[in-house]
């Protein structure tokens, strides 16, 4: 025995690296702050449709930041510190350790998982203990087995023969002594580091996690002069991870932000095990009708198909409504930052909605506008619009991210309507906002060619239109209607002769814009020509 | 095999005393458990080199010797083996994999064990069986009487006498081996494997302020292969190598990203055959289904600008604004940036207004010689914007050969709402031949033969009207 133990020495003298090293574990963050991200339009409702197909991977969609203090113990000389609860959706290569006074000399993510199919798989060659029961006895026989063969139906050696685990039909069952290096409940991040002192430190680990999303909406409430509307806007945080953050400082990001293709956590790596038996057909039951596995090459590292259980569980289990206090705003490089009132719980699967803009008195302008062909056509109903400008004068002057606005109008009888729904990408100040929300049936535009010709000199041809459009208004109260010749984005456009003079817009077309009185009509007379 | 189980494992097989020796008699005869040296080349393409030393005692002679713990993705047609007097006969790449099924496959027309359990009495009865298929089920002959096995559902343990050779737990290469002499040697088995790759992973620390930004890079190999490779002499290579069988379309003259101006001086790295090889500082474990990162590159205070940039396709209208890219552009020629940075993904941060380090976005790096101007484009900006206006269009002659030929004036807005003042980079591509610019409100320049490219000042909170005409094509 004494020479047994002399061999085992030796043996881990040629391989200190591998023993030597003094593991530290940081089980869990001490604080974390959540930092938002937007790499896309975000469409709440989209979201939340999207977050009920079992199929969605919304987990890995999104992008967040997530910065946490942790308290580690570092080991003098080699070491090994492991950070465990990070986000589930960490992207490993993006972490940026900062605080730990030591040399790191490698940082490490390990994927595979443990499960019955690794336990067995990476145990191949390892000694095993096998428990059978006598069924009628009730006597347990354990003896000492190596395995053979692993995740494709166990091959065991007991005393030199070979036997299959679970083909017999006897209860059989296998102790194992440890659990391989290398596999864990959850993927794992851990630094390599090389200290002279051993020391506590309170470290800062950031990283960037998918599964966080967050997008804004609005709600337009018309006031009845008219004129003016209450603007206000809600953040939707959601979170599709199976990490949640309690009491965490949130903040998110408007702007959109790249993101690399690559940046996705690691799919971690879980094996199956494979019914493996030899073919148990009877003379009685189940010839030949079982499925029998023949299957030569083991597959290392395919992406696992999502356990159907936990996508199920994807769908939101809880929306929370957080409106008394606003979010403020920030600046972050070319970005806005928006940061939560306070330190609020991003639960797993949960969304939550925060108020981050609220303004009385907005001025608004609500005109209806349509194209003038080239041509004939019958009598169609204007595009109803709200153009509100992004300024302080006008009672904005705030960075808008983008998102939908859903547009509220007095109904006359005290409450209020839906009138139509948009969307809109973000704003900055000094910019217009124009929300388009369906077609008015009161107001129609209807167009006559009233002359059109062509004249050729050389290899130009010009071409001439005269039309004539006229719009009505079924309403009781005047409107403010918006023509563009459709023809203004065509080569050597020129207006010719005009009935009412023009004006270039914030959208950069020529555009006249014409008063129709109540239950009245007005009419736009104009000529252009293009050349080809 | 001993000393892939590791020196736990080998003390608990000596100490335990029901295990006989036959079993490992077999096993030993089978050749070491893994390589004595391993040492990695890792390419950015999901390849890698492998040498694989081993001390082995060969025979003179024909002997066929195996090498269990290669890697799972071997592409065993590159596999080469040297040592001193050894000459390769064949070499095997063996995937038949040991199942219960194969085994029993493999035990038709031979004899087993099995043992039945009475579920009554619970006694056990010991018989030797012939096997004669394994169709669907197992018919087995018992002396004279034939039977499938387990008909009655009692629990019957088949056991087996012996494991045929080539079933293996896992893919094992074999070579056969002509040797002069017999006695130890050193073997170098090399190979190339997939599942292996490598890039640079970057973190930037940007001062808009001060012009500056700190570069930390890591190198991050990640290990599909199936293999661990211990205490292997790594070293990654920058710059890719031609493959063929990789899949895709490859086209020359695509437009990488995140570089402009190629650098020219050397890199400071090993610059080999074309491409630049970093070993790493000491020997790592590169475990299976890991993502290991090292240290490349640490530089502070690298020189960095801030740049808004807008790129307009065609002429036309665009009715609602633009917001400007924002890239941080550096160059790797000076100081202790001045290296050649491997391909991979930069990550750009910034702090916010209470000081604290945010993530503004990320772009990929191509392999940059140093001196090279890297730009990294971070995302687009919320408060500068460009709308660009047709003003007009018309032909600038009636000529049939001019058909296309077109005299543009282009009104670009560019606004600006941060309290600083900024500049934008307008580019406007998808000019065609005999390109003239006249009056510009600022002077533009051009950037190639379909590019043209003006600096425009943009005052704080405000708004500069670029104007131009563009008379091309035709």
């Amino acid at each position: 025995m004494r020479r047994l133990l002399a061999i085992t020495t030796a043996l881990t003298l040629l391989a200190p690296s591998a023993w030597a090293q003094v593991e530290s574990l940081s089980a869990r963050p001490d604080t974390a702050t959540v930092v938002i991200y937007r790499d896309q339009p975000v469409d709440t409702v989209a979201l939340m449709e999207q977050s009920r197909q079992p199929w969605s991977r919304l987990d890995q969609q999104g992008l967040a930041l997530i910065v946490e203090t942790r308290t580690v113990d570092l080991p003098a000389g080699e070491g090994v510190v492991r950070f465990r609860g990070v986000a589930t959706g960490i992207v490993p290569q993006s972490a940026v350790l900062e605080g730990l006074p030591a040399h790191v000399v490698e940082r490490n993510a390990d994927f595979d998982l443990l499960s019955p199919a690794s336990l067995m798989e990476k145990s191949v060659g390892e000694v095993v203990r096998v428990v059978r029961t006598n069924p009628a006895t009730g006597e347990q026989v354990e003896k000492a087995a190596v395995i053979r063969a692993g995740a494709q139906g166990t091959v065991l050696e007991i005393d030199g023969r070979f036997e299959a685990l679970d083909c017999s039909g006897q209860t059989e069952r296998v102790i194992f002594d440890r659990v391989p290096e290398g596999l864990g409940d959850q993927p794992v991040l851990s630094v390599r580091t090389r200290a002279e002192r051993a020391g506590r430190y309170t470290v800062t680990l950031a990283y960037l996690a998918t599964g966080l999303q967050w997008s804004a909406d609005y709600v337009a409430r018309l006031n009845p002069d008219g004129r003016t509307l209450d603007l206000t806007g809600w953040l939707t945080l959601a979170n599709f991870g199976g990490t949640g953050f309690p009491d965490a400082p949130v903040q998110v990001v408007a702007g959109t932000l790249r993101k690399d293709e690559g940046t996705v956590p690691v799919e971690p790596v879980v094996r199956y095990q494979q019914t493996g038996c030899w073919p148990q057909g009877t003379t009685t039951f189940g010839s030949g009708l079982e499925p029998t596995y023949k299957q030569d090459r083991m597959e290392y590292g395919a992406p696992p198909p999502p356990p159907p259980a936990m996508a199920a569980r994807m769908a939101m289990e809880e929306i929370v409504v957080t409106g008394s206090r606003i979010a403020r705003q920030g600046e972050l490089g070319d970005y806005k930052i928006y940061t939560l009132p306070e330190p609020t719980t991003v639960a797993a699967r949960q969304t939550k909605q925060v108020r981050f803009l609220e303004r009385e008195d907005v001025a608004y302008e609500r005109v209806y506008r349509a194209y003038v062909p080239n041509g004939n056509e019958e009598a169609r109903p204007m595009a109803i619009l709200l153009k509100l400008k992004n300024e302080e004068a006008a009672g904005l002057g705030i960075a808008l991210p983008g998102g939908s606005v859903a547009v509220m109008q007095p109904d006359g009888a005290g409450g209020v309507l839906l009138a139509g729904q948009d969307r809109f990408v973000d704003k900055g100040v000094g910019l217009p906002v124009r929300l388009t929300f369906g077609e008015s049936p009161d107001v129609q535009a209807q167009t006559r060619l009233v002359k059109s010709s062509r004249a050729t000199r050389g290899a130009v041809t010009t071409k001439r239109s005269e039309v004539e459009t006229t719009v009505t208004n079924a309403r009781s109260e005047p409107v403010t209607v918006e023509l563009v010749a459709d023809a203004a984005g065509q080569r050597g456009f020129r207006l010719r002769s005009q009935s009412l003079r023009s004006r270039i817009d914030d959208t950069g077309y020529p555009v006249w814009t014409l008063t129709v009185p109540a239950n009245g009509a007005a009419t736009l007379s104009a000529a252009w020509t293009t050349t080809d | 095999m001993i000393r892939a189980l590791g020196p736990f494992a080998v003390a608990m097989l000596l100490a335990a005393p029901v295990f006989p020796s036959q079993a490992w008699a077999q096993q030993v005869e089978e050749g070491p458990g893994g390589p004595d040296r391993v040492s990695l080349t890792v390419y950015n393409q999901n390849i890698a080199l492998v040498e694989d030393v081993r001390n082995l005692n060969v025979p003179a002679g024909r002997s066929r010797q195996e090498f269990p713990g290669v890697s799972a993705s071997i592409r065993p047609e590159t596999v080469g083996l040297s040592g001193r007097g050894l000459s390769v006969v064949e070499q095997n790449f063996d995937y038949d994999l040991l199942t219960p099924g194969k085994l029993m496959e493999s035990a038709v027309g031979g004899d087993i064990g099995i043992v039945r359990t009475n579920p009554g009495s619970g006694a056990q009865t010991t018989e030797r069986a012939r096997v004669l298929a394994a169709n669907q089920g197992v018919v087995l002959q018992i002396g004279n009487r034939i039977e499938v096995l387990r008909d009655d559902g009692v629990p019957t343990r088949v056991i087996f006498d012996r494991v045929p050779e080539n079933l293996r737990p896992r893919p094992t290469l074999s070579v056969t081996l002509d040797a002069e002499g017999a006695g130890r040697r050193e073997t170098t088995l090399s190979y190339l494997t997939t599942g292996l790759t490598w890039k640079a992973d970057y973190v930037a620390r940007f001062d808009e302020k001060a012009g500056r930004l700190d570069l930390t890079g890591w190198i991050t190999i990640t290990n599909n292969s199936g293999a661990t490779f211990s205490n292997a002499q790594t070293r990654v290579v920058a710059g890719d190598v031609n493959l063929i069988n990789q899949g895709g379309y490859n086209p020359r003259g695509v437009v990488r990203p995140g570089q402009r101006g190629n650098g020219t001086q050397t890199g400071g790295q090993g610059a080999l055959a074309d491409v630049y090889v970093y070993p790493l500082p000491e020997a790592v474990t590169v475990a299976n289904n890991q993502t290991k990162q090292v240290g490349l590159i640490d530089a502070a205070g690298v020189p960095a600008t801030k740049r808004y940039l807008n790129v307009i396709d065609g002429f036309q209208t665009f009715e609602e604004p633009v917001a400007a890219e924002v890239g941080v552009i550096f160059s790797n020629g000076s100081g202790n940036a001045a290296r050649a940075l491997p391909a991979g993904v930069m990550r750009v941060y910034v702090k916010d207004e209470a000081g604290e380090p945010r993530f503004i976005g990320e772009d990929q790096v191509d392999h940059s010689p140093a001196g090279s101007e890297v730009v990294i484009t971070t995302g687009e900006a919320f408060d500068v914007t460009v709308q660009p206006r047709l003003v007009s269009s018309e032909r600038t002659s009636r000529r049939l050969v001019d058909y296309f030929r077109t005299r543009y004036a282009m009104e670009y807005t560019v606004r600006n709402a941060r309290p600083e003042p900024v500049t934008v980079e307008v580019r406007q591509r998808g000019l065609g031949r005999d390109t003239e610019l006249s009056e510009q409100s600022i002077e533009g320049e051009m950037r190639d033969a379909r590019t043209v490219v003006w600096s425009v000042p943009v005052p704080a909170n405000g708004e500069t009207k670029l104007t131009a005409t563009i008379t091309t094509g035709g």
